[in-house]
């Protein structure tokens, strides 16, 4: 086991340093200049961009620009922002916080929703209910995120007012200790919620359809045949096979819990990894780019280690010496 | 699959029905003025949208819209623009230029004191525009300047090497706020602490500031000029544009500004409970030409174009009618130079069919000459505008493709490597008349066309530098002869300062109460109705 975890970190180490290579690579090969577009349209100054361009090393080739990257990264140093010259490590710390509470929330009760309901209606197979969720799940699953996030604000929170629009904090109370803590709460309670909206039909789609495949193997078949109860077989054998596909999907989406969602944190102003992604993308501020793609694939490959590992523990056929 | 088609009309009419019951709401009761009589009352917090981080709280090193609310609130300028475009005292109670135009002088107030307790002096205002002019942004609007020197302590003497008329302006614009001395100098103002926690001499003071969420100021009661009214100032950051006018419409943010959607003005207009102000700005979107090689490298073709355009149909279509018909080939914010001899011309088809015939183009069975691309950038309303231009330029018999890219593509293609045939792009005019070299003169850093006119060029350093307004009203009307000849940059539309302010504050920048007195952004005046 232990041999195991240490080939698949020294594999993960080699995929981190590829992706970001790769990333490094593919975002200054995209047209723009960060000190050009900083500079804007209104009132540029080709002094200043000529200066700019020195000091932050942009008018090296990307092979050079590459060693000094990785100089500063032996030394535990990600750089600095060109836009804002703040450290990158800060930037993506300030940002950890409040992705994570948005992401793990809306995951965790997008996971719970969709796989019980999905294991509910391929139970009852073909029945209203199955048919009225798997409805219900391609509209939301057809719905964009961006529209379905405007259509919460415009009915709970500018009709209803049972929710504030957007934001993380109540700006005019400033709410402090527990009070500050129900006040993110509430703030909370719409971009999750179009968050499970969006994602809950996915997993409800896997767990149905694993469910389904399950019980029409020959081996469930077989224990029918024996006269085994079906509740018995359900939840002893069918469950723990139809688990694994959801399993899987959950490793993939864990590395979405930290880049976070760029459009539900644009409408719902949330104040996330997912702006400062996009942010920096439309800015060209390679450095925080680089940054993220680094955490982003290191959570990654932790997130496919870890899977790997819980599969052992579910399915007894697998075994890792 | 009808279910989920059923489930959708559902949605969406709920959605419509909610879209236009909260803009009614607001317009059921109107507002009570009774109270406002009874003069300004302090306390409140304001808070007021921007739609994402600033960079830095240096207001001066790097370009950055994002600063600007909070640099007008907590620095101060020599003097400052308002919301009308004039130039007003800030830091400096008066100045004057000497006779030959070679020194301007500036008379600051007394007894400013920096937001740290430390006194300001005139030499804080010398260090800053020393330290701009080698290392700020605005480094190439200040090149003008020789030497400055402090006679005193409330006395800062600018010498220059030519007049330079525009140069008050210039020191009211962005990019040339003063900074404390006594915190920036010998260190690196580009990593100074104080540039994530600014120190002024502004009417607020930095609190604190959550990124992505908020930047949050207090009262100074030791402001010069008066302390405000609000307790309060905070910049929320919401980056869309319609979640922001939703939590403006619920009254968690108190003002948007000039982000309004256009859609929404009309409605804003007619609602009792709103006041819009509407300003003259001096931005404005034009088309430019690839001068070097292409159809629009022939005068003809251009002047197909200006015909050609609707800018009427772009004025109600594109921008929902808020803005304005360009009328003259520079800014009509400087009224005192317009050139009634070289108008835009009307609308005329026709004429533009027969001037690219003349250039040499058959009509294919279509009647259309031949193909061209426009290429813009996704910015406020050029979608739509350039939709609208799409179809002008087929009635005239061009074929134009759109090639939407964002900015930064934009500018890799179109500005430095000068690979277009047409492009799109707006921008600020000023703050002085003689900022328009910049988008013409052979050298200009926003000179698209790569235009390049020995008289223009002349004429554009004459204006600069010439201190009689006559004279200089004559040098640019005859920079407008030149471009309605040559026509290096076609108009399309004029801007409009737009912003909607519910009755119950008061004080506002754009309102008749302060205009006089206030920047633009600066909300030092504003009181709130209780």
């Amino acid at each position: 086991m232990k041999r195991y975890i240490g080939k698949r970190a020294l594999s993960g180490l080699l995929i981190v340093i590829l992706s970001v290579c790769f990333n490094f690579t593919l975002i200054r090969l995209a047209p723009g200049d960060p000190i050009r577009i900083m500079a804007g349209t209104d009132n540029p100054n080709e002094e200043m961009i000529e200066t700019l361009q020195k000091k932050y090393g942009l008018d090296k080739s990307i092979p050079e620009q590459f060693v000094m990257f990785l100089g500063q990264v032996a030394q535990g140093d990600l750089g600095y922002s060109y836009i804002s010259d703040e450290s990158v490590v800060t930037l993506i710390s300030d940002k950890i916080g409040p992705t994570l509470a948005l992401s793990l929330t809306s995951v965790t009760l997008a996971v719970t929703f969709g796989t019980i309901l999905g294991i509910y209606a391929a139970r009852k197979n073909g029945s209203w209910f199955d048919r009225f969720v798997c409805g219900i799940s391609y509209v939301f699953d057809a719905t964009p995120g961006f529209w379905l996030g405007l259509m919460m604000i415009l009915i709970f929170a500018s009709t209803l007012k049972w929710f504030p629009t957007s934001g993380m904090v109540n700006l005019r109370a400033n709410y402090t200790g527990f009070a500050r803590f129900l006040d993110i709460c509430r703030h909370l309670v719409l971009p999750v919620a179009t968050q499970v909206l969006v994602q809950t039909p996915y997993y409800f789609r896997i767990a149905r359809s694993s469910v389904l495949q399950v019980m029409s193997e020959d081996f469930i078949t077989t224990f029918r045949a024996t006269g085994m109860k079906e509740s018995r077989i359900f939840n002893k054998y069918v469950l723990r096979n139809a688990i694994m596909p959801t399993i899987t999907v959950l490793g993939m989406s864990l590395a979405h819990l930290l880049s976070g969602s760029v459009l539900i944190e644009t409408v719902f102003a949330w104040p996330g990894m997912g702006r400062l992604m996009y942010n920096s993308i439309s800015k060209r501020d390679y450095p925080v780019l680089t940054g993220i793609y680094l955490v982003t694939s290191v959570v990654i490959c932790i997130a496919m280690i870890l899977v790997d590992i819980l599969y052992g523990f579910i399915d007894p056929r697998i075994r890792y010496d | 699959m009808k279910l989920a088609k059923k489930a959708l009309a559902v949605l969406l009419a709920a959605a419509m029905l909610t879209g236009c019951s909260s803009a009614n709401e607001q317009s059921g009761t109107s507002g009570d003025d009774s109270s406002a009589s009874n003069g300004p009352v302090s306390g409140g917090t304001y808070i007021v949208r921007q739609a994402s981080d600033p960079a830095s709280f240096n207001p001066d090193a790097k370009t950055d819209d994002m600063v600007s609310y909070t640099a007008m609130n907590v620095f101060s300028r020599l003097v400052k623009t308002n919301a009308a475009s004039e130039v007003i005292g800030d830091l400096a109670e008066s100045w004057e230029f000497s006779e030959d135009g070679l020194t301007l002088t500036f008379h600051l107030h007394d007894n400013v004191l920096w937001h740290d307790g430390e006194p300001f002096t005139s030499a804080d205002v010398q260090w800053t525009l020393d330290k701009i002019r080698t290392d700020g942004y605005q480094s190439a609007s200040l090149a003008m300047i020789e030497e400055i020197t402090c006679p005193d302590d409330n006395t800062v003497v600018l010498h220059l090497n030519a007049p330079s008329p525009g140069l008050v302006s210039t020191l009211g614009w962005l990019g040339v706020f003063i900074l404390p001395k006594h915190i920036y100098e010998g260190t690196d103002w580009l990593t100074n602490e104080a540039n994530s926690h600014p120190i002024g001499t502004g009417p607020f003071k930095f609190e604190s500031y959550e990124p992505g969420q908020a930047i949050t100021l207090v009262r100074n009661d030791d402001y010069f000029k008066g302390a405000p009214y609000l307790d309060k100032l905070i910049f929320t950051i919401i980056p869309d544009a319609n979640t922001a006018f939703q939590a403006y419409m619920n009254g968690e943010v108190d003002d948007l500004m000039l982000n309004i959607p256009t859609s929404e003005i009309a409605g804003l207009k007619a609602n009792p409970e709103y006041t819009v102000y509407e300003k003259a700005s001096n931005n404005r979107t034009y088309l430019t030409f690839n001068f070097t090689e292409g159809p629009f490298s022939d005068l003809r073709v251009r002047q197909a174009v200006n015909l050609g355009i609707n800018r009427a149909e772009v004025l109600e279509k594109a921008a929902k009618g808020i803005g304005a018909i360009p009328e003259y080939y520079m800014s009509p914010v400087f009224s005192w130079c317009m050139n009634d001899e070289a108008k835009i011309p009307q609308r005329n088809v026709e004429e533009a069919r027969r001037l690219i015939e003349e250039a040499g183009y058959t009509a294919d069975a279509n009647g259309m000459y031949f193909t061209a691309t426009l290429d813009l950038f996704d910015s406020g309303d050029f979608m739509d505008t350039a939709t609208v231009l799409q179809q002008n330029f087929k009635e005239i018999g061009i074929d134009l493709q759109l090639n939407i890219t964002e900015i930064g593509s934009w500018q890799q293609k179109v500005q430095v490597e000068g690979d277009f045939e047409v492009a799109m792009l707006s921008g600020s005019q000023g703050p002085d008349a003689s900022a328009i070299a910049m988008r013409i003169q052979s050298d200009g850093a926003l000179n698209l066309a790569r235009y390049s006119n020995p008289e223009l060029d002349a004429l554009l350093d004459q204006g600069a530098s010439t201190s009689d307004q006559q004279a200089r009203a004559e040098i640019y009307r005859q920079v407008q002869a030149i471009l309605a000849q040559d026509l290096p940059i076609v108009p399309v539309k004029e801007a409009t300062f737009t912003v909607a302010v519910r009755n119950t504050i008061h004080g506002h920048p754009y309102s008749d109460e302060a205009i006089g007195e206030v920047a633009s952004n600066e909300f030092t005046r504003i009181w709130i109705e209780q």
